[in-house]
């Protein structure tokens, strides 16, 4: 790769075989490998079985993997494979050929992981804020304006604002653990 | 291809946080800016109504339930491993026994031996190279030597001094009279592939590392506490109000009650590494102060101290199963983990051991999956014969 902007990813290792550290992994990963499931699938409960399934895969090849970003790699994928599976299967949308065929590429495959990851990571860092702060980013996500939010939770205008910065400056703290993985040669 | 998404989404979440710094803004722009089906997944991701989406769909499944269904699977995944084992070995004792009656069933009918039959039991099979675990040598004053192994629970004495051993550490148990004043000296020294901790008298905790070696007294005078050090040692050092000192082949380290990481193997650089709390350096020239997330470096050759800013993670994890490697000689690499894994390695040329590499090795685990990932890197090309590695050039 010689482009100019290179983006390294740095090694963070994880080691599946300790249970902990796995079901942390679980944790983390099952909403979001659900929701991306439900993107080829359009079923919850068979999204949940497909997730389920992948995530006993993992475990097996536990002992291969060392790195978090290896382990991701091998899930999201393994849940696209069986999921595409699962469709082809399906007597109901044996008519839609033409739809299976647009989730089967690879490119339907990257915006959905990114999709999928950007709003995980976001959920993750929302979930740490305080109540307020974290009642005011989720309507403000929604689209909701300062004096809006301010209606719906009967506080002041000039408090949801203060809130609201404070809520960013907490966000950035908790992404942290990104920067930490993200580096930049320019 | 995975990587580059992951870490577009990372940007993306820290845009929508209003997180970016400028360079890493025009890294994103830059990737919606390369193709039109990238700038439509950005518009749809900032779109307030998909983030809806998300929300509702996320809230339809039931993550304490799931996880509740996954603990059940795994113990029924253990389980099915277990007989498997069961079942292998079973084979294992089995084939031989099979082998066996072969044999003697040939031999008493036609009074020969088959050659044929011998070799389905020489299945060649590569070695692992497994990690080290819980060893040491403990040298008391007398001259004695008591073998610290895993199994080994005991406990010991020593003018007065009772030593406990238990759970891989041995421990110190301060003495009550304390009016004899000639030092008695013990040594830690743990071997290749081994790690062990201690604990002193005064309730300091030491973890010495493969191939190191500690000297101590049993019980610490009123004034000072001195400890002498060959090799690597993460330090938890007690707070009493008197110097703990320890000193390595070429330097002294002074500290009152702090948390620190020293590497001082013969014939390498020696890092000290500060995770809480000051230390004072000093060589025989030199001596200088660290504050915490700082480390020292005094190189091979010279007696300069050199000060920077480290991740003490990166230097000090090694007592929990976890190495790190940041931009670092592959020589380097493999001289650490030598000592660690029992193995030998040789480098086709002098370029490939100057290969710098990031990494992370699990040694409380085998090293295979390590040298596969170093060779998925497609830089160094790598070949193992039992425990000797060698490394080539790619061309």
């Amino acid at each position: 790769m010689e482009k100019k902007n290179c983006i390294m990813i740095e090694p963070v290792g994880i080691d599946l075989s300790d249970m902990q550290e796995f079901q942390d992994f679980f944790e983390r990963y099952y909403t979001p490998l659900c929701v991306f499931a439900i993107q080829y699938i359009g079923n919850e409960a068979i999204a949940n079985d497909i997730v389920q399934d992948c995530f006993v895969k993992l475990w097996k090849q536990r002992n291969q993997i060392l790195y978090v970003h290896q382990a991701k790699s091998f899930i999201y994928t393994s849940v696209k494979n069986r999921s595409l599976n699962e469709l082809s299967h399906s007597q109901v949308v044996q008519n839609y050929a033409a739809k299976v065929q647009e989730k089967a590429t690879e490119s339907y495959f990257s915006d959905k992981v990114i999709e999928e990851e950007t709003y995980r990571i976001l959920t993750d860092a929302i979930d740490k804020l305080p109540k307020r702060m974290r009642e005011i980013m989720l309507l403000a996500l929604d689209g909701k304006s300062n004096p809006e939010i301010a209606k719906t939770l009967s506080v002041s205008v000039e408090n949801v604002h203060t809130l609201k910065k404070k809520a960013y400056v907490k966000l950035r703290t908790s992404l942290k653990d990104y920067y930490y993985i993200l580096f930049l040669f320019l | 291809m995975m990587t580059n998404a992951f870490l577009i989404s990372q940007l993306m979440a820290r845009y929508l946080c209003r997180d970016l710094s400028v360079d890493e803004e025009k890294v994103l722009m830059e990737w919606v800016e390369a193709s039109p089906g990238n700038k439509d997944l950005f518009h749809k991701i900032v779109d307030n109504s998909n983030w809806k989406r998300y929300v509702e769909q996320a809230s339809c499944f039931d993550l304490d339930k799931a996880k509740r269904e996954m603990k059940a699977r795994i113990v029924h995944e253990r389980r099915k491993m277990i007989w498997r084992k069961i079942y292998q070995s079973a084979a294992i004792l089995f084939i031989p026994a099979l082998i066996a009656s072969l044999v003697v069933y040939y031999v008493s009918d036609r009074e020969v031996l088959a050659p044929a039959i011998t070799p389905v039991a020489v299945m060649p099979k590569i070695q692992p190279v497994l990690p080290g675990d819980q060893k040491a040598r403990l040298q008391l004053s007398t001259g004695a030597v008591v073998d610290l192994g895993q199994e080994n629970n005991s406990e010991l004495e020593e003018d007065g001094t009772d030593i406990l051993i238990a759970d891989n550490r041995v421990k110190y148990q301060e003495s009550i009279h304390k009016e004899n004043n000639t030092l008695l000296y013990n040594t830690l020294v743990v071997p290749q592939g081994g790690e062990y901790s201690l604990e002193l008298s005064d309730g300091t905790v030491v973890y010495l590392n493969a191939m190191s070696s500690l000297k101590f007294p049993v019980q610490f005078p009123e004034d000072k506490r001195i400890v002498e050090l060959e090799g690597e040692a993460f330090f938890d050092v007690q707070k009493n109000g008197t110097p703990f000192i320890v000193k390595t082949p070429r330097t002294q380290i002074e500290v009152l009650g702090t948390t620190f990481n020293i590497c001082a193997y013969n014939g390498e650089s020696t890092y000290a590494t500060l995770v809480k709390g000051t230390i004072r350096i000093s060589t025989k020239n030199e001596s200088m102060l660290l504050k915490p997330s700082q480390q020292a470096v005094i190189q091979q050759n010279s007696e300069k101290i050199a000060i920077h800013q480290v991740d003490v993670d990166f230097y000090s994890s090694w007592h929990k199963g976890k190495i790190y490697f940041r931009d670092t000689r592959l020589e380097d690499i493999m001289n650490a983990l030598s000592r660690w894994y029992n193995i030998q390695v040789s480098y086709g040329d002098e370029e490939v051991a100057n290969l710098r590499f990031g990494c992370y090795v699990n040694r409380r685990k085998e090293i295979a999956p390590f040298l596969n990932h170093l060779k998925s890197t497609g830089k160094v090309r790598v070949v193992q014969r039992g425990n000797k590695i060698y490394f080539y050039s790619i061309n």
